[in-house]
């Protein structure tokens, strides 16, 4: 009973087995039938030989070489449907939209193609079949990434449809290139046009510049012929108040009261230190103009001078001037210096403390250009004398510094301390008259120091300062226009 | 760029999946642009559009590109396409003309 149903178990499994191995059957047989129908009915294009030993799958047709040689191209090869399916593709055309070659094949290529390049791709399709020319079209890939191609279209028509063959030809390196040497072409043009404005600015600002320097120069030679002049004919009635004055004074003393008579000092007092201003001026006014030659100059002998000529003030003062070292012989002018260093010793003994014996202290140093502040890089190398004139004077205020050297600046009024307020003013000009500088140190109610600086070589500075002066008339003269 | 990008995607994998509808798995095998090749590759297209919209992966594949596909799937014939998904696999031979045909055997079990 047991095997009974056993075998009744066995049997219906082979039943089953049966049953299945009857529908597999089937279903070949259908499969084998339905390949005979479509044979027959012509809708087979390829039996293939399934000998698994051959490795060549596909039976040697007489296409097969162009396959080969379509699939090894570098460049992307499609075949197209009349409304834009690919129905062939290479692989280099799969890589070039970075997409697997089976899901290629069955998409239309609009989806390829980026909305600004469609309405070129069109143009091929609605383009008379003869016209082959290559268009230039961009690729989207899955990706997102944008490459340029040349696009070589060909129809072709088969049995059922005009196909359209493109071949695409990647022009991205060359197109970026392209693009790379527009973008800098571009920026070269904006460089050139930047610098055909600033040069052209350079040129207006030349211009200007030279016009200022006329007019500077006009400017200057006015005023000091304006100086010369006035000062010259200032002298004349000047002359005649002063004379007049002591005439007055010599002849009529008699019969002028004492009120009288202090009007007429006030006057004699007011017409001298006008006198001495009309001279300064006019010292002052023809140091503008003087060209000179610099001489060979015993500063030692000049200031020993200047002591000698100073005597009745010295001796006045009780003041002592000690000259710290022997002062050298320098590259000058010598009338210029003594009128410098005698402005410099009389503003020393000018402005004395009441209740200090006055001191004043010459003495130099030689030192290199480079150990000098505010001195230009190219001097650096030149030699420099720096002349000290210290004094334990009233000093002054280091804010009034800028004022000190202008001409008629004065930080005291007249009652105390005469001066016509242009000797210091001398002496800046004197100093630059000789490619020098003159500073001052002032401390209030303890002194003051004022150093000057003198090139050693006039010659060398005269040429640095020639060629400066070629320079800027090279560049000033130096035609601009394009 | 996002309609770009969108616009480019693969015509094959189609719109986002439909949600309860039978899901299709398609690999049709061509060669070339023989005549049948290309009319199977237009009709398959076409019937999936259709019929189908949403619900399918479609894999195109030349013979003659990717031959290690065909001798795996012990390819006889070309066109063929095989139906992967429903199961059980089926094979339909020729040029998918008969579209009525297509479909009662993609629709039935």
């Amino acid at each position: 009973m047991i095997t009974d149903i056993k075998n009744m178990n066995d049997l219906l499994k082979e039943n089953k087995t049966l049953i299945h191995e009857k529908e597999v059957l089937a279903a070949k047989l259908q499969e084998a039938l339905g390949i005979i129908e479509a044979i027959r009915k012509g809708k087979i294009d390829e039996v293939l030989d399934a000998n698994k030993t051959n490795n060549s799958l596909i039976s040697k047709t007489a296409d097969e070489t162009y396959r080969r040689f379509i699939e090894n191209m570098s460049e992307g090869v499609i075949t197209l449907h009349t409304d834009g399916m690919i129905v062939y593709s290479n692989s280099s055309f799969a890589k070039m939209v970075k997409t697997p070659l089976k899901k290629v094949i069955g998409t239309n290529v609009r989806h390829f193609i980026p909305i600004e390049s469609i309405k070129y791709f069109e143009l091929i399709f609605n383009e008379h079949p003869e016209n082959n020319a290559p268009i230039e079209l961009s690729i989207v890939n899955s990706k997102g990434t944008r490459s340029h191609f040349m696009v070589s279209p060909s129809w072709l028509q088969l049995q059922d449809f005009l196909a359209l063959n493109l071949v695409w030809t990647d022009v991205t390196v060359q197109k970026e290139s392209e693009e790379k040497l527009i973008t800098v072409n571009q920026s070269l043009n904006r460089a050139i046009e930047e610098l055909v404005f600033s040069e052209n600015k350079v040129v207006i600002l030349n211009n200007k510049l030279k016009e200022n320097i006329k007019i500077l120069e006009d400017a200057n030679i006015e005023l000091a012929t304006f100086a010369h002049i006035a000062s010259h004919d200032l002298q004349e009635p000047l002359r005649k108040i002063i004379t007049f004055s002591s005439l007055l004074k010599a002849h009529y003393n008699h019969i002028i009261d004492e009120k009288g008579k202090k009007y007429i000092n006030n006057m004699q007092r007011a017409s001298e230190r006008m006198r001495d201003l009309i001279n300064d001026i006019l010292e002052y006014s023809q140091l503008s103009q003087k060209e000179f030659l610099y001489t060979p100059t015993s500063l030692h002998k000049i200031v020993n001078e200047i002591i000698s000529n100073l005597e009745i003030v010295i001796k006045e003062t009780n003041a002592k001037i000690i000259i710290e070292k022997e002062l050298p012989v320098i590259e000058a002018n010598a009338s210029q210096m003594r009128q410098l260093f005698q402005n410099l010793l009389s503003n020393s003994l000018k402005f004395i403390k009441a209740d200090t014996i006055p001191e004043i202290h010459i003495t130099y140093e030689i030192v290199k250009g480079n150990e000098i502040e505010k001195i230009d890089e190219s001097l650096w190398d030149e030699e420099f004398y720096l002349f000290y004139i210290r004094d334990n004077g009233i000093g002054f205020n280091q804010e009034y510094i800028d004022k000190i050297f202008t001409i008629f600046q004065r930080l005291h009024n007249n009652t105390v301390y005469i001066g016509t307020g242009i000797g210091l003013a001398i002496c800046k000009k004197i100093a630059e008259k000789h490619n020098g500088f003159i500073t001052a140190e002032g401390i209030l109610n303890e002194g003051s120091l004022f150093t000057v600086t003198l090139p050693v070589k006039q010659s060398t500075i005269g040429k640095h300062k020639q060629k400066e002066k070629a320079l800027f008339e090279q560049i000033a003269g130096e035609d601009y226009t394009y | 760029m996002l309609e770009i990008i969108k616009k480019t995607r693969n015509q094959n994998t189609s719109e986002p999946r439909r949600p309860g509808g039978k899901r299709y798995i398609l690999k049709l095998f061509v060669s070339g642009i023989l005549q049948n090749s290309v009319r199977a590759i237009k009709n398959i297209n076409q019937i999936c559009e259709e019929h189908l919209k949403g619900n399918y992966d479609l894999e195109i594949i030349d013979i003659y590109q990717q031959p290690e596909l065909a001798i795996r799937e012990q390819i006889i014939v070309i066109p063929v396409m095989i139906i992967k998904y429903p199961l059980p696999e089926r094979r339909l031979i020729g040029d998918l003309s008969e579209v009525e045909k297509v479909l009662e055997i993609l629709n039935s079990k």
